[in-house]
């Protein structure tokens, strides 16, 4: 994929995308050479386990890593035709929470407590849309109507503590959703909340970006959130992409051992009940201290000498299907970087 | 938040009996009276026990007590052994005086203290934060009497000039009067400034690892946006705490500036009482200098509600 291919077609595009961080004690090498793109309108969902990078990814995306320590040491973001990680903070400013909004995991704690919802929410549409004062208002109140929050006008004095976690998630997705982004980045949306919310959430964030076109990065360690709502799926691994492909692509031939290890660790409804599930032995492995060639030969039961000596890249097993083993997709056609 | 603030004010009653007390009793310990000086030291008198009569000092201490409480009730405070005038009368003409200056310190130093605070947990670890932070420890040592008569001396020594001390009333020239007290009350707003500016650090560093800060960015705000509306108004409910710890710090500061400033406040009048055993003119300084006190404080908890709603709907 070069830089001009396919270009209306891609809202965003990253290729070898590196963020490190440097610590006393070492690099951390959070996000180690990722390269994917999300189409316009599209889901795209990125999963793995906690500490494989995929927060820090996005975050990279907004270029929002808390520097020192972290730094973007490699890659290019491009976002409908601009370089995100060319141009200036102010230019940068202007996209941030407008063209890509974001959701984070935790909503006890991602509003302000001491402003209320009303000033939370209209802020962004007096920066980015010049809105002032009475239509701010009005907006704000359509936009946390629109997200299902009854009574939004009295709502719209209240302040954080006032609401439930759900509730407060819907703030948080009024919020983003209040400048019609392009781009939806929701990372872990739902991993603090109780189930029956969790489902409401995932419900509204995918009405919202059908009704609006807004292509949607969810970021996410529920199996389930992405057979149900992505398109496609990144797996992450230790800061790299191990497998990608549509979700039937990834739920019905799995290719590499870890996605196969996830999808067995997840129970199933339509399999025999007294099967017990699987989980994958070991520990993630230290981002400082990675294993030599594939991260995850320790914990592979197929892994093979090749493992241990070179890295595997993404390689085809079918269209738009990519897998980084040696041993499932063998010695396959190789694409990607 | 109404209930909270009628127990803050309740609880002011004990703690201003407990005050009563202890403003009565410690100049009592000193040994030797206003009677016993006027007869042995200064001879106004042949008769120490006809004068402590006269005087009501003869009274057993307790009954003493009682007739000066329950004349507070009926507005008497009681009048100075020496003059007999009523106490309150020198008080009203010298606490404001003292009152401005403490204040006027206090806000020099909130003002100056909070947007270096700021900049310094901003800047953290960078050659500015390093240069406030080691400015910070030496603000923190230097006494305020030292740096009164240094700044005092200094310029008349070696450049045969020095800083215009005395005093102005506000109606009588408002510039001038604002300019006589700017040095007193900035130096005794440079210890107040060094823990203000450490607090506002400390609490600035912890907000900004909040995830709301992260939100806040993920908008697209500026810094200032950040760092202001959304940073600093949660960063400043502990400040305010340090602030309202100040107060009396501020006041003590007052005295000794208006004994090297030549300012007519309570200070040089408190000591006078102690000096000679003037018991109803220092009791009476002593107590409203604390109600001072405890009126600051019962004004930073209300504050809480007003920076942090968590408290005020509670």
């Amino acid at each position: 994929m070069t830089e001009f291919g396919e270009f209306s077609e891609h809202l965003l595009t990253v290729e070898g995308l590196k963020t490190h961080f440097f610590t006393p004690t070492g690099v951390v090498r959070a996000v180690d050479g990722i390269s994917y793109d999300v189409r316009e309108g599209e889901t795209l969902a990125i999963v793995g386990e906690s500490g494989c990078g995929k927060s820090v990814g996005a975050l990279s995306i907004m270029r929002l890593v808390a520097s020192p320590p972290g730094r973007i040491v490699d890659g290019q973001v491009n976002f409908d035709g601009i370089d995100l990680l060319a141009i200036s903070e102010q230019q940068m400013r202007t996209i941030r929470g407008n063209r890509i909004a974001m959701i984070f995991q935790e909503p006890m704690t991602s509003l302000n407590p001491v402003l209320t919802i009303g000033k939370q929410i209209t802020e962004s549409l007096e920066l980015h849309l010049k809105m002032e004062g009475a239509q701010a208002q009005q907006r704000a109140i359509e936009l946390l109507e629109m997200v299902g929050i009854p009574d939004a006008p009295s709502r719209l004095k209240q302040y954080p503590h006032q609401f439930s976690g759900g509730m407060r998630q819907r703030v948080m997705i009024a919020m983003a959703m209040s400048c019609n982004p392009r781009l939806l980045i929701a990372d872990e949306p739902t991993t603090a909340l109780d189930v029956t919310i969790q489902a409401q959430i995932l419900e509204l964030i995918k009405d919202l970006s059908a009704q609006m076109g807004t292509a949607v990065i969810i970021i996410t360690h529920n199996l389930g959130v992405v057979a149900r709502y992505a398109d496609r799926v990144n797996v992450m691994y230790a800061g790299k992409i191990i497998e990608r492909g549509t979700a039937l692509d990834i739920y019905e031939n799995p290719q590499h051992p870890y996605t196969q290890g996830l999808l067995d660790s997840v129970p199933r409804l339509d399999e025999d009940r007294k099967q017990r599930l699987e989980s994958i032995e070991g520990m993630p492995p230290d981002l400082m201290e990675l294993p030599s060639g594939c991260a995850f030969r320790p914990r592979c039961r197929f892994a093979v000498e090749r493992c241990a000596e070179e890295i595997p890249p993404l390689m085809a097993v079918g269209d738009g299907h990519t897998a980084a083993c040696w041993v499932t997709v063998g010695t396959a056609s190789e694409v990607g970087a | 938040m109404r209930t909270y603030a009628i127990q803050r004010v309740l609880l002011l009653v004990p703690t201003l009996l407990v005050l009563s007390i202890i403003s009565f009793s410690l100049i009592r310990f000193i040994p030797g009276d206003a009677a016993w000086m006027m007869v042995d030291e200064l001879g106004y008198a042949d008769d120490i026990e006809a004068l402590q009569e006269r005087l009501g000092l003869n009274e057993p201490v307790p009954t003493q007590y009682v007739k000066w409480v329950t004349g507070f009730f009926r507005g008497d405070f009681g009048r100075s052994l020496w003059d007999g005038s009523p106490a309150v009368d020198e008080l009203v003409r010298r606490l404001p005086v003292t009152l401005e200056l403490a204040f006027f310190s206090l806000f020099l130093s909130a003002i100056v203290a909070i947007p270096i605070g700021v900049f310094s947990a901003v800047r953290q670890d960078t050659k500015g934060d390093y240069i406030v932070r080691s400015t910070v420890v030496l603000a923190d040592a230097v006494p305020h009497f030292w740096l009164a008569t240094l700044i005092l001396v200094l310029p008349a020594v070696y450049i045969g000039w020095s800083p215009p001390v005395g005093w102005h009333s506000l109606s009588e020239d408002p510039v001038k009067h604002l300019l006589l007290l700017l040095l007193p009350a900035a130096i005794i707003s440079v210890s107040s400034a060094a823990s203000l500016v450490r607090i506002t650090r400390t609490m600035m560093l912890e907000v900004l690892r909040q995830e709301y800060i992260r939100t806040a960015w993920s908008k697209g705000l500026s810094e200032r946006s950040v760092m202001y509306r959304h940073a600093l108004k949660n960063a400043l409910i502990p400040v305010i705490t340090v602030f309202g710890l100040r107060v009396p710090n501020a006041l003590n500061g007052s005295v000794v500036m208006e004994a090297v400033f030549g300012i007519p406040g309570l200070g040089r009048w408190t000591i006078d009482a102690i000096n000679f055993r003037d018991y109803p003119q220092l009791q009476v300084a002593l107590m409203f200098t604390a109600i001072t006190v405890l009126v600051a404080n019962l004004i930073v908890d209300l504050a809480y509600g007003w920076l942090d709603p968590r408290v005020r709907y509670k």
